[in-house]
């Protein structure tokens, strides 16, 4: 029934600088810290979070993530010596995994910059002038720690401690890659600024960090793809991002995820959104074995606003509990938050979403709204939210939906002469439209076609 | 199911509805008023069970919250295993509505009658 080949699972002859060995210890976070260089503030940072990831007990609630071995993976792989600035230099075997994922046809057009991931270091990074002419850093991560450090220093970790679960405290004590972007006081980035990751080592985790400060009134949409190639063996891939939105700032993110079957997708997203500010999540979830992810919006400041968009589309053997937190801090915040699911071929999508208002958020509002969309009958579908309102003076509003295809629907669109699968991926796609149509041109086209190609020959 | 908070009071409410015959229907409505002060804890699952079909299930939520440091935490919840069904949840906390209240002292209530007149039809 469904195609089980995932579309970019194929994979290049390994070919490292240095692999640590598998498994984690502090000797090995001691290692990573001492290869890159880093501050001693930061191997610091490093070993307390080491700390904290080996006393902090697995998350019982959500997924089933007992599968998970520490041991057998690989902490840090660095493809090669340097960061590459010209493409050129780039190693062919790299450069020909990319040209299969079209990385230079999408920087030819009208992207800003690409920051591709390949393995844990970023190998190749190029900025249109245009940005950095107005003052907007955008680098990897490590790069950043070595030319911002003072800026890195005052960010990192603030919003999302080590501490906070046991997988932002293993991506704290190992972190390699990432993107960090600084966006100047009242500057607007117009064009979409693009990284891509990639896991192209057995067994290896992949824990990018990303940091995002918008300065205030400055604006910027960054968008994250992943695609991963496949493999046998199970892979983690643990990332934090947060992100800073100050006053008056607005600031997209927009992820779609694709990794393979295997992969195990745990990653902790936060922005804290200052008065009249902006935080906007797009999310959406394909691949991977299992992802457990719940972008959060901070709403700190006066009237700051949330917003969360997401998509999760759970086929066989998948179980994607993806969802939203928006916190209201503050008086006349507000927030908005649509989730999209589909399950099918025994997959399950679950969402799971927190509304917290405190005492003194006057006038907060909040609308969330869950549809989901079971496609046979050993599929699953869950909702859990949890609505938190310590205060009298606001209003929220939740509601969610589980349903099938409605008949009428299908029966309409036959009576007009689709073929049964046909009218199927139609009312599909128009389920998901409301954030495809959020989504840059070719990301949106990408999403349809990526999720019709999942589905296919499985509806009907 | 409704429940009056009163001052200080604190409701626990937590219940599991399970579908597991084929044709089931139900629809639930759970209303509370939360006074100065007061707590409401809400939490209810519907439960959808393997291989049953035709199920039509609604879940609904409606908190009124009066006064300083009045709380609700509801978590209306859906475990979905079968495709051929429909079930829906929602939930909805606020205040009393200014213009109802408005409307009610212009005919000569004073804001303390209107705010016990509201609440007695929210709980009807």
């Amino acid at each position: 029934m469904i195609k089980d080949d995932y579309k970019y699972g194929f994979s290049m002859p390994e070919n490292y600088v240095y692999k640590s060995q598998e498994g984690l210890s502090q000797e090995v976070v001691l290692k990573i810290s001492t290869m890159k260089k880093e501050p001693l503030w930061m191997t610091t940072f490093r070993l307390k979070s080491y700390e904290q990831f080996v006393k902090k007990e697995m998350p019982t609630w959500g997924a089933d993530l007992s599968t998970i071995i520490f041991d057998n993976i690989h902490y840090f792989v660095k493809a090669t010596d340097k960061t590459e600035k010209e493409w050129s230099d780039v190693p062919k075997e790299i450069k020909d995994t990319y040209d299969r994922l079209g990385i230079p046809e999408a920087e030819k057009q009208y992207l800003g910059g690409v920051k591709a991931q390949y393995e844990s270091e970023v190998v190749y990074g190029s900025l249109l002038k245009r940005l950095s002419d107005q003052g907007i850093i955008f680098c990897g991560m490590d790069e950043a720690l070595a030319k911002y450090p003072k800026l890195v220093k005052e960010y990192i970790g603030k919003l999302i401690p080590p501490g906070d679960n046991k997988f932002a405290a293993l991506n704290s004590a190992v972190w390699s890659g990432g993107s960090f972007i600084y966006v100047p006081k009242g500057v607007k980035v117009d064009l979409p600024l693009q990284a891509y990751f990639r896991i192209n080592t057995a067994n290896m985790g992949q824990f990018e960090r990303t940091l995002i400060i918008v300065d205030e009134g400055a604006f910027i949409h960054y968008v994250e793809g992943c695609t991963a190639p496949i493999y046998s063996t199970d892979s983690l891939h643990a990332a934090v991002v947060e992100i800073f939105v100050k006053k008056g700032a607005r600031c997209r993110y927009t992820t779609i995820q694709n990794w393979s079957k295997n992969v195990y997708n745990l990653v902790t997203k936060r922005a804290k959104v200052e008065e009249d500010g902006i935080m906007e999540w797009i999310d959406g979830n394909l691949g991977s074995k299992i992802t457990m992810k719940y972008p959060a919006v901070v709403l700190a400041g006066r009237r700051a606003h949330g917003e969360i968009l997401s998509v999760a589309v759970a086929g066989k053997g998948q179980h994607l509990d993806a969802g939203a937190k928006c916190i209201h801090l503050a008086p006349e915040t507000t927030s908005r938050v649509l989730s999209k699911s589909i399950s099918f071929d025994g997959g399950r999508a679950s969402y799971r979403g927190l509304v917290q208002m405190v005492p003194g958020a006057i006038n907060a509002r909040s609308k969330v709204v869950c549809d989901a969309l079971i496609m046979d009958n050993f599929s699953a579908s869950d909702t859990f939210p949890s609505n938190k309102i310590y205060e009298s003076e606001v209003t929220l509003e939740h509601e969610a939906t589980v349903s099938k295809i409605g008949e009428e629907q299908l029966f309409y669109l036959m009576s007009r002469g689709f073929e049964e699968h046909e009218a199927e991926a139609m009312i599909i796609n128009g389920f998901i439209e409301p954030i495809a149509k959020e989504l840059p041109m070719e990301y949106s086209v990408e999403l349809n076609r990526l999720i019709n190609m999942q589905m296919e020959g499985s509806v009907g | 199911m409704n429940h009056l908070v009163k001052k200080g009071q604190k409701i626990n409410f937590d219940e599991v509805w399970i579908y597991d015959k084929v044709g089931q229907e139900g629809l639930v409505e759970i209303r509370a008023v939360v006074e100065e002060g007061g707590e409401f804890n809400a939490k209810g699952k519907i439960k959808i069970a393997k291989n049953v079909s035709g199920i039509n299930a609604f879940l609904k939520f409606k908190v009124l919250l009066l006064g300083k440091n009045s709380r609700a935490t509801v978590k209306p919840e859906l475990e979905i295993e079968s495709n051929d069904v429909k079930a829906s949840h929602s939930a909805s906390i606020g205040r009393v509505d200014e213009e109802q209240l408005f409307y009610l002292m212009s005919r000569g209530l004073s804001r303390q009658k209107a705010i016990e007149l509201i609440v007695k039809a929210f709980l009807n």
